[in-house]
């Protein structure tokens, strides 16, 4: 494995680009913050009053970390079962694993609530990210599934989208079911936003899925094989089987836990490896993946200032800026892509 | 080194219970190109992929250099057998080398570090194949024929003392078909390797293969072209009349 000094270059201004976005969204909200804010949160905590560093710590840090995180987890989530899939259009939205996790969600925040069990609410911790993994794991099996029957990627996708529907559907029975409370608390979760995690939860995301990241390094060398296909890589010493499994396990836990604490972000995994793919021209995982990562986490920075400064008052659903950044990407990659994979 | 064995003994294959190839008896020693022929159905895939250890035969056995390839290790298997598929790969912002140096994963630590003699194996097969030219070209912006010429590079670069190939010559023009049946002949002579292939290019093949394995009705008869010539039924399949 060897590092191009292209690709050292790129991941310099990237990183250049990430730290610039990362003040730029810090500064960003509907209370005015300086950096200057930031540096005396840090150093000399003593000069803010306590409902500065409430802002600063419980608002401001926690939803730009978590854009970042989920940002970077999507991302990630869309390389590895683009390269599983071996194709260019799989991603946790596009096959129905973040309805599947929504559906989770939807379980764990109206589902009890309609049985008159206490309501966990869209933050709540554990209960929906457990709840969220295992509706997205619920899809990601079936599409797997189909995916060992039909080599035809269309058709796994297809199945991915009727999936989504039914799903859709279940979650609307659940819906009219549910409490006007809970009912409410679900569709802003469905609108997406990085600004309902506290503090805790912010924490817990990130235990989650950066251990996920750093394990996903060491499926590098099999993914490569993975691209040339299933028989070459089982040829080349890959247990395809076992890597399946664990992708499959990744896919849902990075996918699942965004979702359970974000909402169903849509698009972002299925557009940033190409974003990736197309600055760093190459298909190395080793340089791909934290390429998605950096790329991801801009990608999720720009959608969140976005959503936050376009809206005259208050900030726009978060769903609605990733869907129409990035299905322009998604469009592009359709015409271009007529002839070979990826 | 020891020189290579290739046995089915009365090995039954097929799927569900239903078996496509019945009770075969065949070996091969030494190096040699075998051409495994007959019509589509007749079992030729069936066989391929037992042989690659991708399917557990229903009864009897397959024996490659002495060791049965279901079930086998993974990373024993990958030492022993490479493989080329019909259809080349064809994917983008990946070059030729790159595909090339995926020969030698088997042999190399996780991150896939290539050390000196890795690079070494790598430039030699490209060399062999005449691509090295070619080898920082993305794998989509080559011929065909060129495309399965990296398939076999990187096969190659595997090092092992098998090589199946799955119909490799099905999506070549005809030049490229000429080309790349030579450059088996001189593996399979050049480097001791036991070259197994499927093809539907018999004019070319039949004279070239020392063996060929004709899959027909349930059975596969083997033997060398002069005696396959001998056999109604071969004849009934390769009949050249117009």
């Amino acid at each position: 494995m060897h590092i191009s000094l292209r690709h050292s270059i790129l991941f310099i201004i990237l990183a250049l680009l990430l730290l610039l976005l990362l003040v730029l969204d810090f500064i960003t909200g509907s209370t005015p913050l300086g950096l200057s804010d930031l540096f005396s949160y840090w150093f000399n905590s003593d000069a803010l009053n306590d409902e500065t560093i409430i802002l600063i710590r419980d608002f401001r840090i926690t939803r730009v970390v978590t854009a970042v995180l989920a940002g970077a987890a999507l991302a990630l989530s869309g390389l590895l079962m683009q390269t599983i899939f071996r194709n260019p259009l799989a991603g946790p939205y596009v096959l129905g694993i973040s309805s599947g996790a929504g559906f989770g969600v939807a379980l764990a925040v109206m589902g009890t609530s309609a049985l008159g069990i206490n309501a966990f609410g869209t933050g709540g911790g554990w209960p929906v990210l457990i709840s969220a993994a295992m509706g997205s794991a619920a899809v990601m099996l079936v599409i797997i599934a189909a995916s060992l029957k039909m080599r035809d990627n269309v058709t796994v996708l297809i199945l991915g989208m009727l999936l989504g529907a039914v799903v859709s559907a279940l979650i609307s029975i659940i819906e009219y079911a549910a409490n006007s409370l809970s009912l409410k608390a679900y569709v802003i979760w469905g609108m997406g936003s990085l600004s309902a995690l506290s503090y805790q939860n912010m924490i817990l995301l990130a235990v989650v899925v950066i251990p996920v990241m750093l394990l996903s390094f060491f499926a590098g060398k099999p993914l490569n094989l993975f691209l040339l296909g299933e028989d070459y890589a089982g040829m080349s010493g890959v247990n395809t089987k076992s890597l399946r499994l664990i992708v499959f396990i990744l896919t849902c836990v990075l996918a699942g836990a965004v979702t359970a604490f974000c909402g169903p972000l849509g698009f972002v995994g299925i557009a940033v490896p190409h974003i990736a793919r197309w600055i760093f021209r190459t298909q190395n995982h080793f340089v791909l993946i934290p390429a998605v990562l950096i790329c991801g986490a801009v990608f999720m920075l720009v959608a969140d200032i976005l959503s936050q400064r376009m809206a005259a008052t208050g900030v726009l659903p978060l769903n609605a800026i990733t869907a129409i950044t990035g299905v322009p990407v998604i469009i592009y990659i359709i015409i271009k892509n007529q002839k070979s994979y990826f | 080194m020891q020189s290579n064995s290739l046995i089915l003994n009365n090995l039954t294959i097929g799927y569900k219970k239903m078996p496509v190839l019945s009770a075969v008896s065949a070996a091969i020693e030494g190096s040699q190109l075998v051409l495994l022929c007959g019509k589509n159905g007749s079992g030729k895939s069936t066989l391929m992929k037992s042989m690659l250890g991708l399917l557990k035969p229903m009864s009897g056995e397959i024996k490659i250099n002495g060791f049965a390839p279901y079930p086998m290790s993974i990373a024993k298997k990958a030492a022993l057998v490479s493989y080329v598929a019909a259809k080349p790969v064809n994917i983008n912002n990946i070059t030729v080398r790159e595909i090339a140096e995926t020969g030698r994963a088997p042999y190399t630590s996780w991150n896939h570090s290539m050390s000196p003699t890795d690079n070494k194996i790598v430039e030699q097969s490209l060399e062999y194949l005449q691509i090295e030219h070619i080898q920082h070209k993305n794998i989509d912006e080559v011929s065909d024929g060129e495309r399965q010429k990296t398939m076999i590079a990187r096969a190659l670069a595997q090092d092992t003392p098998y090589l199946l190939l799955d119909e490799p010559t099905a999506f070549l023009d005809y030049p490229s078909k000429t080309e790349l049946i030579r450059i088996l002949i001189r593996l399979s002579k050049e480097f001791s390797k036991t070259v197994v292939l499927t093809s539907h290019d018999l004019d070319l093949l039949i004279p070239v293969s020392d063996r060929l394995w004709f899959c027909n009705n349930g059975e596969v008869i083997s033997g060398s072209s002069a005696d396959l010539h001998k056999n109604p039924s071969f004849r009934l399949f390769y009949d050249k009349t117009l």
